[in-house]
């Protein structure tokens, strides 16, 4: 993500219709459509999920959804997973720990028996016990064990690879 | 892949931009049926509003997108300073800064390159780095290869900043999803970072579990995946570096994990014999998109 380019750009952006797509095959960050469209869009939003950990209790419901929705305009959605990561974050615990403070300041509501603010800071807060680039390898994200339909929903798991960080060989 | 016809058009986050493509989807929203997409063309017309009669080529609009800040490198200090106009967009302020000190995104870097805020961050020599991450990532193509792009005017000395090259192998099995990569990344980094838990992770057991509990099997799933990658990587010692772990200055202390020592783990494993009967019969029970699935039926 370029910083500040969603405000930066939502002036110029542009909007179509799904039916200009219809018959095409879309390669999608999965990591990229996991964040925005599962763990925090609007009405996907689980705001107890950084209280619980692990994934939302929808998960499968909203990505079989997604899933239709596309198949319903023959759009074949490739989901391209994480690889290895070449660039070296500077403080890799940062998000957790600002999610860890949030967090503590939901349980010190629930404490004092305010529950629906309580929910609220807990939706407030960015901790995920997922990794933020998931790897295609536990399949959750691309279960589908219904009968197929006419037009094949591939999910693949092709990765943009990268080379590991560091090393040097001798 | 959109150029080579495998799709027709890409989503994801904007970072996307860095890379040779002139549309990208940003988001969907399947509830109304509408998607939206930016064009590339359209954001660098925008950035003309900054520097008029500017001429803003491809390399210049890549470099105020990296200097504006992405996961690659952090924004550049200057567009940060408390000084900075806060109604111009970081990419904005990146490409005044281009354009008006010597047009291109290194020279903006070397003109403050004695600023101790530079020198303390080291960014001088990280936009580098992430420049030529950028000009040469690297790509699986179609033949299942791994390569950096522009391979032909690849420095000798890329391994700074792309890494060393591990088998294309290893990446064709991550690439068919029946590799992590997650312990891959522990590996060619030398790393594992240990976020805390949900609670904060206060409790001494947990701390415990994770720092030292957990360290034999992870040197076993470590050791055999580098038996297969060069001797270098099977005997280099993993930092383990944990949330709770902090040296006198606040820092992230990191407990060395050693490789070295370890039992033969590739010696039991290759008494294995998995019988083709049985791993099909165990293969069928998945699921169809099961990544196992799809490479079984590639092969037979």
């Amino acid at each position: 993500m370029i910083r500040d380019f969603e405000t930066w750009s939502s002036t110029y952006g542009e909007a179509s219709q799904l039916e200009e797509l219809q018959g095409t095959r879309v390669g999608i960050e999965a990591a990229h459509y996991l964040d925005h469209r599962i763990m925090r869009h609007g009405s996907n939003k689980e705001p107890l999920v950084p209280a619980l950990g692990g994934l939302p209790l929808g998960f499968r419901a909203y990505v079989e959804t997604d899933l239709d929705a596309f198949a319903a305009f023959q759009l074949q959605p490739l989901f391209v997973f994480s690889g290895l990561d070449i660039a070296k974050q500077d403080d890799p615990f940062r998000r957790r720990q600002e999610g860890a403070i949030v967090n503590n300041q939901a349980w010190g509501l629930y404490d004092n028996h305010e529950a629906e603010k309580s929910v609220q800071k807990f939706g407030e807060s960015r901790t995920s016990t997922y990794p933020p680039l998931p790897s295609p390898s536990n399949g959750r994200a691309t279960a589908d064990h219904r009968q197929p339909t006419s037009f094949p929903r591939t999910i693949s798991a092709h990765s943009s690879l990268f080379w590991p960080k560091e090393g040097y060989p001798s | 892949m959109e150029r080579q016809g495998q799709v027709q058009a890409i989503s994801g986050s904007s970072e996307i931009l860095l890379f040779d493509c002139d549309r990208v989807i940003t988001s969907w929203n399947l509830e109304d049926k509408v998607f939206k997409w930016i064009k590339r063309a359209k954001c660098v017309t925008d950035l003309r509003k900054y520097v008029p009669n500017a001429d803003i080529t491809d390399d210049t609009f890549v470099d105020a997108c990296i200097l504006a800040g992405s996961h690659f490198l952090p924004t550049l200090p200057n567009l940060d300073a408390q000084n900075a106009r806060p109604k111009v967009s970081k990419l904005g302020g990146a490409i005044e800064l281009i354009m008006n000190h010597g047009r291109t995104g290194h020279q903006v870097v070397m003109n403050n390159r004695d600023d101790p805020i530079f020198q303390r961050i080291n960014y001088v020599d990280r936009y580098r780095r992430a420049r030529l991450a950028v000009k040469h990532h690297p790509i699986l193509t179609s033949e299942g290869k791994v390569e950096p792009l522009l391979e032909s005017q690849l420095p000798n000395d890329s391994h700074e900043f792309i890494g060393q090259r591990l088998p294309d192998e290893i990446f064709y099995y991550m690439s068919r999803g029946l590799i992590n990569s997650r312990i891959l990344s522990w590996r060619a980094a030398s790393e594992i970072i240990e976020p805390p838990p949900t609670d904060g992770g206060d409790h001494t057991a947990y701390q415990n579990l994770v720092s030292t509990k957990l360290t034999p099997l992870r040197t076993t799933a470590i050791n055999l995946l580098s038996s297969s990658l060069h001797n270098w990587y099977q005997h280099k010692d993993i930092d383990l570096k944990c949330w709770f772990k902090l040296d006198q200055s606040g820092k992230h202390q990191a407990i060395t994990i050693s490789m070295k020592g370890l039992p033969e783990w590739r010696k039991s494993v290759d008494t294995w014999n998995v019988q083709d009967a049985v791993i099909r019969e165990f293969v069928s029970k998945f699921q169809v998109c099961c990544p196992l699935v799809q490479l079984f039926s590639f092969h037979y």
